[in-house]
């Protein structure tokens, strides 16, 4: 009988002890999962069911705030990933709040775009994508003749032939349907707030190329807001007292554009060679040649 | 001191059915938070005003939903988002199917979601993957002589590109320095210098072009020539790479002292695609060979073209 009594006081020690220091509450459970704050056994099955199963049901707050809903070993803030495969969220439509009152982070299936998941970056509901997004690209070479006067700061190159310049078929796009690059006057039109990757390289038929001339390669955008309007690229023939050589003239030049959706972008050339130059119309057009593409 | 015996062992009698009357109740029981009647197919309930939070039997758990369908159920009344951070836990510690959101810009966005697939975060970028672009035009004449050449004095210089001498060009006016469009600070305008604020392929490009000025270097070895160079160095200075592109002018344009003689815009252009580490350097530095006076290269620097658009630089992270 002591021996019994013995024993009982030492289990409501324990249970004393054990109620007063670890501050767990157990719910459908008298033994609640070590640092933990809260643990609910949902089925109530943690002393009968297989190890393996009975914590697919439990949901536990832990001493340091993790969440766990079917696991009771949350490694997140909530942590649904439960060995019965069934860990998962079910969102619904958010129509009572905007992108900024939801802030940052939210998450929402849509009601405004079928069967797609949106979340807020703090100023706007933001459709997860799809597919990949899609971007501006247009590569095209030149061989109609053009004659490009001496000292004239105006001339863009024109007439060209495209290599690539597909429509650009985004519904919220500028001008759909249409491609972005004009081949005839030689004009791109950005269809997107975006950054564009531009090279320009163009070539002058053979002629002669007097001592001190210079010829420029120059990209040009029309707007100047938080961009570089325009890159130009010099080659220099300086001589002195020797013959005229007769030649080719060629120069290239690379830009990046910071556009709103409906800026420009043009291609020109400047020269100082003393007369009109021809642009090449060699090589099926390849010596003169764009590309541009969205970042 | 056998009726203290029994009487002890009466009281914990007691405490024994107690005790089991106890867990009997908290087995039998649904748990209520703000209500005594909690239904009998959940397990726990938590009233708010503006409905309940609860646990089912099958441990799923609603929020404002009565019958969660899934582990947990946002999807009843109008409000029906959840909202996720970030985290610095790897892919690895947050394991396979873990989900955060991160608060820096991507493309068109201030901030995009990521999971975890069990070793890496990947990314869900609406408009494309961010982007570091930086765009500065050059707008004085300030120069940094960092290698001694006809210049021995290393240190800044204002009266444009010096002859036969390596010098950073310092001093830009910062058009744009941004993260997908949000401002960032990766450009220094003032050293001329960009630090990668992460690993990757940057393309860049910068032009310089002189005033126009005779070509002229007087020693046969001196050959006319002007180069631009972009070179990287990692976060303690060591140099990495550099790459030069050089024109090289084979004739003069002759001098001030001839009167056949002509004046000329010279300049270069380079442009390179680099692989950088965080914290990895890149820097435009030229060197140029034009002057007309060998016995005072001092006083022949050559001030830089700032009418626009000749003397630019542009950086974009791939």
């Amino acid at each position: 009988m002591d021996k019994k009594i013995f024993t009982l006081i030492c289990l409501l020690a324990f249970c004393y002890f054990n109620t007063a220091f670890a501050q767990k509450t157990g719910i459908g459970t008298r033994n609640p999962v070590a640092s933990s704050t809260m643990h609910i056994d949902g089925a109530k099955n943690n002393a009968t069911a297989p190890a393996a199963t009975k914590n697919n049901d439990d949901v536990v707050v832990m001493a340091d705030g993790k969440l766990g809903i079917g696991t009771i070993t949350p490694v997140t803030r909530v942590d649904l990933r439960s060995n019965d495969q069934k860990g998962i969220i079910g969102l619904g439509t958010n129509t009572g709040q905007t992108a900024v009152q939801a802030g940052a982070g939210a998450i929402r299936y849509s009601n405004i775009l079928p069967g797609v998941l949106e979340y807020s970056d703090g100023e706007k509901w933001i459709p997860l994508p799809q597919v990949p997004p899609i971007k501006a690209l247009v590569l095209a070479n030149n061989k109609t003749l053009q004659i490009i006067a001496d000292n004239n700061t105006s001339q863009y190159v024109t007439g060209w032939l495209a290599v690539k310049n597909d429509p650009d078929v985004d519904p919220g796009g500028f001008t759909p349907g249409i491609p972005n690059f004009n081949l005839l006057n030689g004009t791109f039109t950005a269809p997107r707030d975006a950054f564009y990757i531009v090279s320009f390289n163009i070539t002058l038929a053979t002629a002669n190329i007097p001592n001190n001339s210079r010829f420029e390669t120059i990209i040009e955008s029309n707007t100047s807001t938080n961009n570089i309007q325009a890159f130009k690229s010099v080659n220099s023939y300086p001589g002195f007292n020797t013959p005229v050589p007769n030649n080719i003239v060629s120069g290239n030049c690379n830009a990046i554009f910071n556009l709103k959706a409906g800026n420009t972008i043009r291609f020109r050339v400047y020269h100082t060679l003393g007369g009109n130059r021809n642009t090449s119309i060699a090589n099926l057009g390849v010596d003169n040649s764009i590309s541009i593409y969205e970042l | 001191m056998k009726i203290i015996r029994n009487g002890i062992y009466c009281l914990l009698h007691t405490f024994v059915i107690a005790i089991f009357l106890t867990a009997t109740t908290v087995m039998a029981q649904t748990a209520g938070i703000g209500t005594r009647t909690p239904a009998a197919t959940n397990n726990t309930e938590v009233v708010t005003t503006a409905g309940n939070i609860i646990i089912d039997n099958t441990g799923k758990m609603g929020v404002l939903v009565a019958n969660p369908l899934v582990a947990l159920d946002f999807r009843s009344g109008t409000n029906q988002s959840v909202a996720i951070g970030m985290t610095n836990q790897t892919a690895a510690q947050a394991g396979a199917g873990a989900l955060r959101y991160n608060p820096t810009p991507a493309i068109g966005v201030k901030g995009y979601l990521e999971y975890s697939d069990g070793t890496k975060w990947i990314g869900y970028f609406p408009y494309g993957k961010p982007h570091i672009v930086v765009m500065a035009e050059k707008t004085t004449q300030d120069v940094y002589i960092f290698e001694p050449g006809a210049i021995p004095t290393i240190g800044p210089q204002t009266n444009g590109m010096p002859q036969r001498t390596s010098a950073y060009l310092t001093n830009w006016t910062e058009k744009l320095d941004s993260d997908s469009g949000t401002p960032t600070n990766t450009f220094d305008p003032s050293t001329g210098e960009f630090i990668a604020p992460r690993d990757g392929v940057y393309f860049a490009t910068f032009t310089f072009a002189l005033q126009a000025n005779y070509i002229k270097s007087w020693l046969a070895t001196n050959a006319n020539q002007t180069e631009a160079i972009w070179e990287v160095r990692d976060a303690s200075g060591t140099i990495k790479q550099r790459v030069k592109t050089s024109n090289g002018y084979p004739s003069d344009t002759g001098s001030a002292y001839n009167t056949s003689g002509g004046t000329l815009i010279s300049g270069s252009v380079c442009t390179v695609s680099v692989f950088m580490v965080k914290g990895d350097k890149l820097r435009p530095f030229s060197w140029i060979s034009l002057a007309d006076n060998e016995f005072n290269y001092a006083a022949s620097s050559r001030p830089f073209d700032t009418t626009g658009g000749y003397n630019v630089l542009t950086i974009v992270e791939q």
